[in-house]
């Protein structure tokens, strides 16, 4: 795929690193990595030394290790939430020349609800653009789990700059839907790595209709921090009305009826070389028709030279629960708080020189590294108090 | 004619200091010799380099030794460190035969046992000091000797550390080739140095906001109720701004002194802080707020630390003088009003009381540790009976 972009490659947004968190983000992780191995750099973040072992990730992060002696968190999120902080230089480092970081990790267990908020406003702070995706866990897990999933996504909305949330009940649906579980985990996995592929070619190449990184970043901050991400795609001589009636079947569209109510809309589309405009503009039609004339609406189309007869159609739909007109004025005053430390990521991105700067050599634990660490209730104080605090630096 | 001088010395997470003193006829402190030296091989307190820890001391004994006019050979040494607790042990005897008069055999008996805290094997007990006798179900009795009762009990504040950060302390200073009189907790020097009767008698919180450690002693109910040791200091306050910031360390340190703690609730406007380009570094703007952000977490998390101590132990509304700042970070610019709103009571800054001699050990709150140990130095010969069992035992260890 990325072979593709290579001709028209004028702004690719500069590097991209996939993060997995816990064991449903590493298993996401390792499910993705054939596919987009390509395209990104991986990153399995886990506490839990056998997690890791299992995994096919280039680079593995182990965390907490002192606070879990190497196993998992027992879906104890503020153990998750510890062992970040507990490890956040190492993680820091990890993402410091990333300009995009993109966060897979299911929420309800320990690491991805309590780890996660943590990892994703490291990756912020380093200067990244942070679209964390995560899912939320099935109804029949409990409500404790469930609970659990809501505050992380709370905490994940003012932590990153946007928040997709994958919900584990659109596996199950039809309700009736017989397929193994193995299968239905493995098209939502590979529905998520298509859209990341399709929305990471479109970035990095000239398109027919333009998408950069600065419209995206607009879109997700339209979208308040919480979107919705819907793929489909299609092959064949009908592929349009397919593409749109599956898009239209997705849950999120279906039964949430998203696109109703949604704040802003990115559609991204990416067809084989003889995609027809009749073909984007029925799909088009057919999507935005029920979308709200205010809404912030961002489009790419672009081509994929390797396909053929192929479209794919990505959506993100941003806060389908703010009605846009009446919403819109809050958001505005909203979002300078929330996002103005989208600080130039962006601008960073494409045009950055390197840096004249000379890198110091990494301060790890500063001077503490080589001492007994001063713990009390399970914090370590030598790390600072402003970061343990999960404060943040003003931009 | 003025007794034989006595040499306090205290190895510190930031410096090492050296006083040599002598005690007037008047009871005043005569400091004769001052020695200072950037510490290496220290954290938290403990020593992490033997040999750049010798090598320090050295030096400060020299500088001492020079200015003083005076041949070091003896020592009493300050301890801290993030592992020294206090714990309140209780000793019960029964007074026999019941409801006759209490002898000085029975309090000996009933201290000892109280002393007797089973600690674990790596710990070793600093000092245990009594704080009240209680007979029958009267509290708060300070001398038994003398009354009726059939029950005699008293509680003790034993002070406890890990024996081998201890010991390689006191090795160190062996290695200087000085003998060790007698070492004590660096918050009960300090306590020593600046507190007056009025403020112990009134209950008081003596805090030493040292570079690796902040040590407390609490005085309460005419005894010391409290005390111990948090391995959180200054250097932490260095530590997150140049990790926070990115800055390197002996930048981060200016930045820290330059800029103090915040003032609580006043309102700064943000502004540029420029942090000049040094070595490697090549410079830096950083905003006003998130410099006072990181320090005040920092600090505010540490006096909070000490304040939950005072609530646990139900000691928070009975420091009548308030809490006296010691150490290095007394110096921090605001640190009294920013402690005061903290702890919940006012704050000053603690000077050692009753010197003279050379100026920057009689004024600084930095001094406040060395010249307690002179004091407890000066009360060795006839020590009072309020603050017991001390240290005799470390001491014979190094001096034979």
């Amino acid at each position: 795929m990325s072979e593709s972009a290579q001709p028209g490659k004028i702004r690719l947004p500069a590097r991209v690193l996939l993060v997995g968190v816990g064991g449903m983000g590493v298993n996401a992780i390792d499910a993705l990595h054939g596919s987009t191995a390509d395209f990104m750099d991986c990153v399995a973040i886990d506490s839990d030394q056998s997690v890791l072992d299992q995994c096919h990730a280039p680079r593995q992060i182990q965390i907490g290790v002192p606070l879990t002696q190497g196993h998992s968190t027992g879906g104890d999120s503020d153990l998750g939430r510890r062992a970040a902080i507990n490890d956040f230089v190492k993680l820091r480092e990890v993402f410091t020349h990333s300009d995009l970081v993109i966060l897979l990790a299911g929420l309800g267990g320990g690491l991805g609800s309590g780890a996660a908020p943590v990892i994703a406003q490291t990756a912020r702070d380093e200067g990244a653009l942070v679209i964390t995706v995560a899912t939320l866990p099935f109804n029949f897990e409990g409500k404790e789990r469930a609970q659990e999933a809501e505050a992380a996504v709370s905490r994940l909305r003012e932590a990153g700059q946007a928040l997709v949330t994958l919900p584990n009940e659109y596996l199950c649906m039809p309700p009736h839907d017989q397929r193994p579980i193995e299968e239905a985990f493995r098209v939502a996995l590979d529905q998520l790595a298509d859209g990341l592929r399709l929305i990471w070619t479109l970035l990095g190449q000239r398109n027919l209709i333009n998408l950069d990184f600065i419209n995206l970043k607009n879109m997700l901050e339209h979208s308040q921090g919480a979107c919705r991400f819907v793929y489909a795609e299609a092959s064949g001589a009908s592929r349009a009305p397919l593409v749109l009636s599956r898009l239209q079947a997705h849950p999120a569209i279906q039964q949430e009826e998203a696109l109703k109510s949604c704040g802003s809309l990115l559609i991204g589309v990416l067809g084989s070389t003889d995609l027809a405009l009749a073909d984007v503009q029925s799909v088009v039609h057919g999507i935005t028709a029920e979308v709200h004339a205010n809404a912030h609406r961002v489009m790419g189309v672009g081509l994929d030279e390797h396909a053929r007869q192929h479209m794919g159609v990505l959506l993100l739909i941003g806060d389908p629960a703010a009605a846009p007109a009446e919403r819109a004025p809050v958001r505005e005053t909203k979002a300078p708080v929330k996002v103005a430390p989208a600080r130039p990521s962006a601008q960073r991105g494409p045009k950055r020189i390197e840096q004249p700067e000379l890198e110091l050599p990494t301060i790890s634990k500063g001077r503490f590294k080589n001492v007994e660490p001063t713990v009390m209730d399970g914090e370590d104080l030598d790390l600072p108090t402003f970061i343990r605090r999960g404060l943040r630096l003003s931009r | 004619m003025a007794s034989p001088p006595i040499v306090g010395l205290e190895i510190g997470t930031s410096r090492v200091r050296a006083l040599v003193g002598e005690e007037r006829e008047d009871g005043y402190l005569m400091i004769t010799g001052v020695g200072e030296c950037a510490s290496r091989g220290v954290r938290k307190g403990e020593i992490t380099d033997f040999d750049n820890a010798l090598v320090c001391v050295q030096q400060a004994l020299n500088m001492a030794e020079e200015q003083s006019k005076v041949t070091i050979n003896q020592a009493l040494v300050a301890l801290t460190g993030g592992h020294i607790q206090g714990a309140i042990s209780r000793g019960t005897t029964p007074i026999i035969p019941a409801d006759s008069e209490i002898t000085e055999a029975d309090m000996q008996t009933v201290m000892e046992s109280a002393r007797a805290v089973s600690l674990p094997p790596e710990r070793m007990t600093l000092h245990s000091i009594h704080q009240q006798f209680f007979v029958d179900d009267q509290q708060g009795v300070i001398n038994p000797e003398g009354m009726v009762g059939a029950r005699l009990a008293v509680s003790m504040l034993i002070l406890h550390g890990v024996r081998n950060r201890i010991l390689n302390v006191l090795k160190v200073v062996s290695s200087a080739g000085v003998d060790i009189v007698e070492s004590a907790f660096g918050g009960l020097a300090a306590a020593l140095a600046v507190l007056t009767p009025e403020q112990k008698e009134s209950g008081c919180l003596v805090l030493d906001l040292g570079g690796g450690t902040t040590d407390y002693v609490v005085y309460a109910n005419r005894c010391i109720a409290l005390a111990g040791s948090i391995g959180v200091g200054g250097d932490h306050i260095t530590n997150d701004l140049s990790m926070v910031l990115r800055i390197p360390s002996a930048t981060a340190e200016k930045l820290k002194v330059d800029m103090g703690v915040g003032l609580p609730g006043a309102r700064v406007p943000d502004q540029p802080v420029t942090i000049q380009p040094s070595g490697g570094f090549a410079g830096r703007t950083v905003r006003y707020h998130d410099v006072n952000a990181i320090i005040s977490a920092r600090v505010e998390e540490t006096l909070q630390m000490v304040h939950t101590q005072l609530v646990r132990n139900n000691l928070h509304n009975v420091m009548g003088a308030g809490a006296i700042l010691t150490g290095g970070g007394a110096h921090l610019k605001n640190m009294e009003e920013f402690a005061s709103s903290v702890l919940h009571m006012p704050c000053v800054i603690g000077r050692p009381r009753n010197v003279s001699g050379i100026a920057t050990a009689t004024e600084g709150p930095e001094y406040a540790v060395t010249v307690g140990m002179l004091r407890y130095g000066m009360r060795q010969p006839a020590r009072d009976g309020r603050s017991g069992g001390l240290f005799d035992m470390l001491g014979r260890i190094f001096r034979r």
